[in-house]
């Protein structure tokens, strides 16, 4: 019965975060005899992940004198010594790693490049014999627990045909809304059953990522939980339940009057800390199906 | 299932708020650097197109430097035309040698190949010489094989030949028993015409003996009337009669011949048999002359000379009424005259071979052997062969073992005695061994239990019929058998056996002792036969080949 907010939806998926890759001043010695070699700047896609533009920024570097020989798995990322995630979109990765800027970093982020000594200590290994099957299968394997959580099985991805599963790698990687969303927003709206549990996150910086069953309604009170509801209810230090302020004016206000307090960053915004957990899990998720909140404080 | 708290139709602050926000969000993230970056980025392609084509003009330039460094380094023209040919000496001196190489490397690797056809070669003539051993030892056992093979197919064709005879023997057989039936139908009807006739001259007899009768009723009435004049004698004469009948036979004795008391020639050609009839009356020859002459035993003059035969008359045998005497014909036939008649009475034919012995029974029947290797047994009450025996070899000859002909013995050219049950056509016992050579004759002694056989072998044997063991051997330095129909006899008694030699010699044996009681000398030929008269006494007859029959007696 609730459709999908493409306005929203829309928004979420042109999210593109400005870029400034440069390469490791090791590699830089090893790979280009020391060459002075200019950074590389670019827009990734906020929903995307690093393997899928690994390729062009590959062929930007070698272009310029960098002598890579080895395979693309080999190529890893890093933020301020702090290895990215592969399997993390790239807006959580930024979200999550500029946190202590609440919301407003200094752009273009400014990332790492390294072409050698992958850290397997620290990062998962991606397949080398097919570069996009590791990220691709991981993306499945989020989507399927995404519709475990919200109906305890997995009947409903895997009814879908093999060419709407298909469709859905395809549309995130080529970036084709239509494509993905057409099959997206069966999973989201899931059917307009409401779910058991919301495939929720939530991340805070240097520490384990929480994940709880969240349930979307309360049924004794018979009304829809909020992002403040669940929030209060994981994480009670940061957010009181007692605490009830809710904001009416505009969104710098919200930002100044909140900048002692904790808020809850996705896609790159504050999210009103009021909106019904349901409506965002169905519009604001991110393409694997889950809402990853990353909380400033 | 419905969330109750639907959206509002104002829109919630907080939609107002993300829109918002997302709006800022790209505003500051991407249209703030999608100009910069896109000038960025073309600049940078710009820049490393620059720093490309300058890298080329810095090698450019190199090489520039180096050939004005060469040049100046060569100065003149002519030094650099020397060094232009050295170069090319250089260049073509390099190109023999890297072809000479070449060269080495191809011998080297031909060298190898030809170590390895040479090696192949010798492994292949091994694997050659091994096989073409293996060829010829499994020729030489094919060879063999065939060897054996053939010798099968001769053998199989020699039986081939034996079954193809009796084949033969049997399609005469059925072709003469065909005509043997339409002689009988026709018989059977004159039979019956005669049986007619005789019945009305029966009834006619019958009328007359009643009339007869009636006279010697008439008679014996007068008779009675003149009773009590003579007394009965005539009863005692007659009881005395009877016994005379009943009384044992006299005991015959016999006494060794010892001279020859007649000499008869009458046949054309030579004599092949001699026999005496069983009442010892007759004596019978039979000749290549194709003829059976009768002699009267005690006189010794022919009584009859029997023709019919188309070939030479190989043995002779008397009926028990001494009224019927066989021949056995080089014509393939037996023959049978009647003795009162002199007149042919049956001729046997079915046999495909000579017919060397034949033999009356008790029960009208003729067995009779062949060289066609048959025996065959002959009912003479129907006129035809009613069973054959196949013995595999040629029969000499043969005697009854018992007065019926039930069970007999023969004897044959593989020097073996065989003993049949005529009624089953079946082989009762094969004597192998006990002679080396053919056996001419078999006779059966007159005490019923021993088989006599006579051998070219040079022996007469004498074998127990109850245990086939051989309870005597009769021989002697100079008998010798002259023909393969030599017959030899026992004395009625059955305590001599006599027989004849090559040399013309007569045997005498004594069945008791073995030894050669008497050898009578008088033959110029080889002897055929000797037969003892059955009346006993030391009358005893001889025929020799070339045409003489001798009568021997106690004294000339």
């Amino acid at each position: 019965m609730q459709r999908i907010d493409t306005a929203v939806t829309h928004g979420i998926w042109d999210g593109q975060l400005p870029v400034r890759i440069s390469i490791d001043p090791t590699d830089a010695k090893t790979l280009a005899s020391g060459a002075i070699l200019h950074s590389h700047y670019t827009f990734m896609h906020r929903c995307s992940y690093l393997p899928l533009v690994t390729e062009s920024v590959r062929e930007v570097f070698v272009k310029s004198g960098v002598a890579f020989t080895g395979h693309d798995a080999d190529i890893w990322y890093e933020y301020r010594g702090v290895p990215l995630k592969w399997h993390y979109p790239i807006g959580l990765l930024h979200d999550l790693l500029t946190s202590q800027y609440r919301g407003s970093s200094p752009l273009p982020w400014h990332i790492i490049i390294h072409f050698t000594n992958f850290p397997t200590d620290k990062l998962i290994r991606i397949n080398a014999a097919n570069i996009i099957d590791t990220p691709h299968d991981s993306f499945m394997s989020m989507i399927k627990e995404a519709d475990y959580i919200r109906n305890g099985s997995i009947k409903k991805l895997m009814s879908l045909s093999k060419q709407d599963q298909t469709n859905l790698w395809q549309g995130l990687s080529s970036h084709d809304y239509d494509k993905f969303w057409n099959v997206n927003a069966r999973l989201v709206t899931n059917d307009n059953t409401i779910p058991k549990y919301i495939p929720l996150r939530v991340y805070l910086l240097d520490q384990p990522v929480i994940q709880e069953p969240v349930a979307p309604v309360d049924d004794n009170l018979d009304c829809e939980y909020t992002l403040r509801d669940i929030l209060g209810r994981m994480l009670p230090e940061i957010f009181p339940p007692s605490l009830d302020a809710p904001t009416t004016e505009g969104a710098d206000n919200t930002r100044k009057s909140d900048a002692s307090e904790a808020v809850a960053i996705l896609h790159g915004i504050v999210i009103p800390i009021e909106t019904p957990i349901l409506w965002l899990s169905q519009n604001c998720s991110y393409p694997d199906n889950f809402l990853h909140i990353v909380i400033c404080r | 299932m419905a969330a109750p708290l639907a959206i509002t139709p104002s829109v919630p602050t907080w939609h107002t708020k993300i829109l918002k926000r997302l709006a800022d969000r790209d505003r500051r993230e991407r249209e703030a650097f999608a100009d910069l970056f896109t000038a960025h980025n073309a600049f940078r392609d710009t820049l490393s197109n620059l720093e490309s084509k300058l890298s080329s003009l810095r090698i450019e330039h190199a090489q520039a430097v180096k050939t004005v460094a060469a040049v100046k380094d060569f100065g003149s023209a002519d030094s650099a035309q020397r060094f232009a040919e050295l170069e090319q000496q250089v260049t073509s001196l390099k190109e023999e040698r890297t072809e000479l190489y070449k060269t080495q490397g191809q011998n080297a690797q031909k060298l190898l190949e030809l170590m390895e056809a040479l090696q192949k070669g010798d492994g292949k003539i091994a694997s050659l010489e091994e096989e073409n051993q293996t060829l010829t030892t499994s020729l030489a056992s094919v060879n063999t094989r065939l060897r054996d093979l053939q010798e099968l197919i001769r053998e199989k064709d020699h039986v081939i030949q034996i079954l193809r005879d009796e084949l033969a023997t049997h399609q005469l057989e059925l072709v003469q028993r065909e005509e043997q039936l339409k002689e009988k139908e026709e018989k059977l009807n004159k039979l019956e015409s005669e049986n007619k006739q005789l019945i009305e001259r029966w009834i006619l007899l019958k009328q007359e003996q009643a009339a007869r009768m009636n006279e010697a009723n008439e008679f014996v009435a007068n008779a009675l009337k003149s009773k009590a004049t003579s007394p009965p004698v005539s009863r005692q004469t007659s009881a005395a009669n009877v016994y005379d009948d009943q009384s044992p036979q006299p005991v015959v004795r016999t006494s060794l011949p010892q001279a020859a008391v007649k000499k008869i020639h009458s046949h054309d050609s030579e004599i092949n048999c001699i026999q005496i009839s069983p009442d010892g009356s007759l004596l019978a020859t039979g000749s290549n002359d194709k003829k059976v002459i009768l002699y009267d035993a005690k006189a010794g003059v022919v009584k009859a000379t029997l023709s019919g035969s188309l070939q030479g008359i190989m043995s002779l045998a008397f009926n028990n009424g001494s009224e019927l005497v066989m021949g056995t014909s080089n014509d393939n036939s037996v023959k049978i005259w009647n003795v009162g008649t002199g007149r042919l009475k049956h001729t046997l034919t079915g046999h495909i071979g000579k017919v060397y012995a034949a033999k009356f029974t008790d029960s009208n029947c003729v067995i009779s052997g062949s060289h066609d290797r048959t025996i065959k047994i002959w009912d003479l009450a129907k006129g035809f062969c009613t069973s054959t025996i196949f013995t595999l070899s040629s029969c000499n000859d043969l005697t009854l073992l018992n007065g019926d002909g039930t069970v007999i013995a023969s004897g044959h050219l593989d020097n073996n005695i065989r003993i049949w049950d005529t009624r089953s056509g079946s082989l009762v016992r094969e004597l192998t061994g006990i002679h080396h050579g053919q056996i001419t004759s078999v006779t059966m002694s007159p005490t019923q239990n021993i088989l006599m056989t006579t051998s070219r072998d040079n022996t007469l044997k004498l074998i127990d019929l109850s245990t086939y063991q051989t309870v005597g051997v009769l021989s002697h330095d100079q008998f010798r058998p002259g023909m393969n129909w030599l017959k030899s006899s026992y004395s009625p008694d059955g305590k001599h056996i006599v027989s004849g030699s090559a040399d013309g010699s007569v045997f005498i044996w004594n069945v008791m002792t073995g030894r050669v009681d008497k050898i009578l000398k008088e033959h110029k030929s080889a002897v055929c036969g000797v037969v003892w008269s059955p009346q006993g006494g030391s009358t005893v007859y001889s025929a020799e080949k070339d045409k003489t029959v001798v009568f021997w007696g106690a004294s000339a």
